[in-house]
């Protein structure tokens, strides 16, 4: 498990090693690119477009964590089970809607511009969190939390000696389905005003231009997926007993 | 050491218990039985607040329960149940240490003490201290259990069906197991079960309960040889007799001197041990000590007493 | 049952609504350049809007009623919601009645906090009476008929683009159901692969999920120069031939020692012969008729026939690769799940392995298929939405066109009808599922 993660650290310091290398990219990218069209994206360097989907992504993934977790806790406590019907409903529904749609579906509210893609990205990442934060701290093995009780345990120390650790599967889970739609509509993101991987992606389809393309759609393919991988090596990490 | 005063509990219009009043002494080990739905095991949950009582007034130690903080309460009772409840995502280490921890021992000695304690149950530290749950059989997670309840040492433990989730074999093996502890770590202890047998071969006394009244609450003996009631008496059985013979060591049976012929029996065994033998066509059994010399003799009629 | 003290959600809606009737509820545009004007509770006409307050007010303190709440708030939720869009209608025409053609007037935030608002509040009625939730759909349409939404932007925009909206709602659903069903013909065998021959199931599991996680126009991007080369280099006949020939060497499988080639030649076949029967589908579904007329031509290129970078290959394709992961999970997931019981009994009565299959198997694991088979529906209904950016069209042409000519409205006209019929694909597959599972299974 440590092998995994030291080549996880590798595998991400290559990769930025790689976004770095402009000049590499050029150079690799003008041979699919055809005659005189423009074999990278001249605007920004990758390593800035990189950066900036990342800030996109991270920033929401934050806003997620903050309200989402604390969301989820709230409305399975005893004085917020009255919203637990809503928050659940409303989780499930939202969950039909389509990432890309909710993108949009913001744009006449918040118009255009990096604001409205950031609340619109940070409420539908909310959505598998709070799922996946409802579905581990409701479903505590019973006899657990009997023997929690019988023990001596206080609220506090059955949320956290109890709750928490077990419910941290599935909050895991959350998190990484949030983080990966995050990253995949965040793509999408530059049509409603901001910078990121998707900026030479859409530029590139919209000219016919397959160079731009792939200086987007290689990076966040391979940021999305050692993202997914990350993840899921700390889920490995951190629930060594199930 | 615990009292139950006119203990009520009801659910809406129906009463569970109804006006329940017993004493347990220091040091004894109390069965409550009863068949299912006699609100034998809310009983044993009001002892510790995990429910609350409709009325009446449990004491522990002349204390009014009600006026303790629950969680203080409950962190000075040792508390077993049937489906274990070992905390699945803690090592057999952290589960044992849970209530030390929560007590904020020293790290050093709750760990030390841990060690003891599944050296005590039969288990090797070594080997299982660093394991998780679902890597322990049953029988083995049971052990874990009684070990947690104990770690801290309560004066009180209360045990609800403790060994019903496991098989017969592995039963028999924990109940001889926790006779012996019982007499090393000197507890009261409150023991829910359903099953007659066990609660004749661990209980000092045996509260038999149904429709939320106690129908009798006596030593095994006293209670096998004596139904109360028609009740008691079905309850326990047509071979109450039998279940009576099996608490009697054969040394309270036996007379003294020796038969010349006899066959022997050891000392420990108990009456119904002697009696399936001598129905199985021995005259008589001499009973010997450990030492093998002959200390008495038993026959049919010193069975009859 | 006793009444509770106070009902908390419908607290919560009832105050979102009287935060909601606050804020500006339209947007007012002369003409598209200007960034507009907020119209809020102070332009509102005035006895209306005070009402529509009060509305909201009475709500709010019905969430305490002790006595007959449910009544008085259902009729308080849906007065509350009449009078809002009462407020609305009579704002426009007066926004509108001296202003230019090109003016366009538009729902704020207000609007849409405040139908999130009729959302929480019917919520909470509906817990203490199931039906209640239908008083949502009651609501917004009778508010919609009060509103004069015609007036508004979106419905403004929807005139100028009418004559498209149909087909690319066509489009849409063509897309996404055909690639659902290449990827049910693919993903369901795998499923079956994946549970029966264990070597398989992480191979399979683990491609599925590392697929889904690459965002759709990355995906879009990656199969861009490879389709297009193949569009470019090949003629139909050539791929007609090979596909002969593939079809050919299947009889392999009977020959026992070649058996794996003939299996190879399977699943040549299929991939080859998948893409193009689900591109002539699209064609087919949306009724490009030049599309059509090349696949009776054997020497038109593949591109003629539609398989090129762009266009609805890309789109086909990577939907179909996505969606694989929710119908092989649950297909395995099903199959997984079934009482090993049942199978021995299966086997000890004397079923062979096909009709254990046929009447044990399959039955049990179907409502399994059926949730992946929904799951993909509503994940490839979604994403669909970006194929317009490689020109495939669907809903998403309208998003793309909105943004490009700055209308939040247009914008507004692909996004709103993408999610109300994700809904209702959603609802129509749990629908049909529950059709479809045995009775005894039904919970």
């Amino acid at each position: 498990m440590r092998r995994q993660g030291l080549l996880l650290l590798a595998a991400w310091l290559g990769s930025f090693w790689l976004f770095a290398q402009q000049s590499g990219w050029k150079h690799a990218l003008s041979y699919v690119a055809s005659k005189n069209q423009t074999p990278i994206f001249e605007r920004n360097t990758l390593w800035e477009l990189v950066w900036q989907h990342l800030n996109l992504c991270l920033f929401s993934m934050l806003l997620v964590m903050i309200i989402g977790l604390p969301l989820a806790l709230f409305v399975t406590r005893s004085y917020g089970k009255p919203f637990l019907g809503l928050v659940s409903n409303t989780v499930n529904i939202g969950q039909i809607f389509p990432p890309t749609a909710v993108l949009f579906l913001f744009l006449p509210i918040f118009g255009f511009g990096p604001t409205a893609a950031i609340i619109a990205l940070f409420i539908y990442g909310l959505l598998p969190t709070v799922r996946g934060g409802l579905l581990g701290l409701s479903t505590i093995p019973e006899d657990q939390s009997n023997a929690a009780l019988g023990c001596g345990m206080n609220a506090w120390q059955i949320l956290w000696r109890l709750e928490f650790p077990q419910a941290l599967p599935s909050i895991l889970a959350g998190l990484r389905t949030s983080l990966i739609l995050i990253i995949a509509t965040a793509t999408v993101a530059p049509l409603v005003g901001t910078g990121g991987l998707g900026v030479p992606i859409i530029a590139g389809l919209s000219t016919n231009n397959v160079a731009l393309v792939l200086e987007g759609a290689l990076p966040v393919a391979l940021i999305a997926v050692l993202a997914d991988m990350t993840v899921r090596w700390l889920e490995q990490v951190l629930v060594r007993w199930a | 050491m615990i009292k139950l005063e006119h203990v009520v509990k009801a659910y809406g219009e129906q009463e569970v218990l109804k006006d329940i009043s017993f004493e347990i002494a220091k040091g004894e080990l109390v069965v409550l039985i009863g068949p299912s739905g006699c609100g034998k095991s809310t009983l044993l949950r009001l002892i510790n607040r995990m429910i609350e009582l409709s009325g009446g007034r449990i004491l522990i130690k002349d204390r009014d329960t009600r006026t303790l903080d629950p969680v203080s309460l409950r962190l000075g009772i040792g508390y077993v149940i049937q489906s274990i409840g070992l905390f699945s995502h803690m090592t057999i280490f952290e589960n044992v240490e849970v209530v030390p921890s929560l007590l904020q021992q020293n790290k050093k000695l709750r760990r030390e003490r841990a060690r003891e304690l599944l050296d005590m149950m039969g288990l090797e530290p070594a080997q299982y201290g660093q394991r998780y749950p679902k890597e322990l059989s049953g029988g083995q997670q049971q052990r874990v259990g009684i070990a947690r309840a104990i770690a801290a040492d309560p004066e009180i433990m209360l045990m609800d069906e403790p060994f019903s989730a496991v098989d017969p074999i592995t039963r028999e093996q924990l109940q001889d197991h926790f006779l012996g502890l019982k007499t090393q770590i000197d507890k009261t202890i409150v023991f829910v079960t359903h099953d007659v047998d066990e609660a004749v071969k661990l209980g000092d006394r045996i509260c038999i309960l149904n429709q939320g009244l106690v129908q009798q609450i006596d030593s095994p003996k006293a209670l096998l040889h004596k139904p109360a009631n028609d009740f008691v008496a079905s309850f326990l059985g047509e071979d109450r007799e039998l279940k009576r013979l099996s608490r009697i060591p054969v040394t309270d049976v036996m007379r003294s001197g020796a038969h010349p012929e006899a066959r022997t029996i050891e000392k420990h065994k108990s009456a119904k041990d002697a009696l399936n033998r001598l129905l199985a066509g021995e005259n008589s059994l001499n009973v010997i000590d450990d030492q093998n010399s002959i200390i008495g003799t038993v026959n049919l009629q010193d069975l009859q007493g | 049952m006793m009444t509770k003290r106070f009902d908390p959600v419908l607290l919560l809606g009832a105050g979102l609504g009287l935060v909601a009737s606050l804020f500006p509820l339209l947007l007012f545009k002369a003409n598209r350049l200007v960034l507009g004007d907020f119209i809020g509770f102070p332009d509102l006409p005035v006895p209306h809007a005070y009402l529509m307050l009060l509305a909201f007010l009475a709500l709010l303190a019905s969430a305490f009623l002790p006595k007959f709440r449910l009544p008085i708030a259902s009729s308080l939720v849906v007065i509350s919601w009449l009078l809002l869009n009462w407020t609305i209608s009579l704002t426009t025409r007066q926004l509108l009645a001296d202003a230019p053609a090109i003016a366009r007037v538009s729902f704020a935030p207000g609007f849409w906090l405040a139908l999130f608002a009729l959302y929480v509040a019917c919520f909470a009625l509906s817990q203490r009476w199931r039906w209640a939730f239908l008083l949502l759909p009651v609501a917004v349409l009778l508010g919609s008929w009060l509103g004069h939404y015609e007036l508004l932007g979106p419905a403004v925009e929807f005139r100028s683009v009418a004559s498209e909206f149909l087909p690319q709602t066509l489009r849409h659903l063509a897309l996404s159901l055909v690639s659902l069903v290449l990827a049910a013909l693919i993903g369901l065998p795998l499923g079956i692969l994946a549970f029966r021959q264990r070597q398989f199931e992480n191979i399979i599991l683990g491609g599925a999920g590392l697929l889904q996680t690459l965002p759709s126009i990355a995906l879009f991007g990656l199969l861009l120069p490879p389709l297009a080369y193949l569009g470019r280099s090949f003629q139909l006949s050539q791929v007609l031939i090979i596909l002969a020939i593939l079809i050919l060497f299947i009889g392999l499988r009977w020959v026992s020692s070649l058996r794996f080639l003939g299996n190879l030649a399977v699943s040549g076949t299929l991939i080859l012969a998948l893409p193009l029967f689900g591109l002539w589908l699209v064609s087919l579904l949306s009724g490009e008729s030049a599309t059509l007329k090349s696949w009776l031509n054997l020497n038109s290129s593949l591109a003629d026939i539609g398989l090129r970078g762009i266009g609805a290959a890309p789109v086909l394709i990577a939907l179909t690769l996505y969606a694989l992961l929710p119908i092989v999970v649950n297909t395995h997931l099903g199959l997984r799940n079934i009482p090993p019981g049942t199978l021995d009994a299966a086997t000890g009565m004397g079923m062979n392995a096909r009709q254990r299959f046929w009447r044990a198997e399959f039955p049990l694991a179907l409502p399994f298929m059926m949730e992946g088979l929904r799951t993909a529906l509503v994940l490839t209904f979604g994403i669909t939405t970006v194929a317009a950016l490689v020109g495939a069209g669907g809903l998403g042409f309208f998003i793309l066109r909105g943004v490009e000519n700055a209308a939040p409205d247009l914008v507004l006209l692909g996004a709103l009808p993408i999610v109300l019929l994700a809904l209702v694909l959603d609802s129509f597959m749990r629908g049909l599922s529950w059709l479809l599972t045995p009775k005894g299974l039904r919970s």
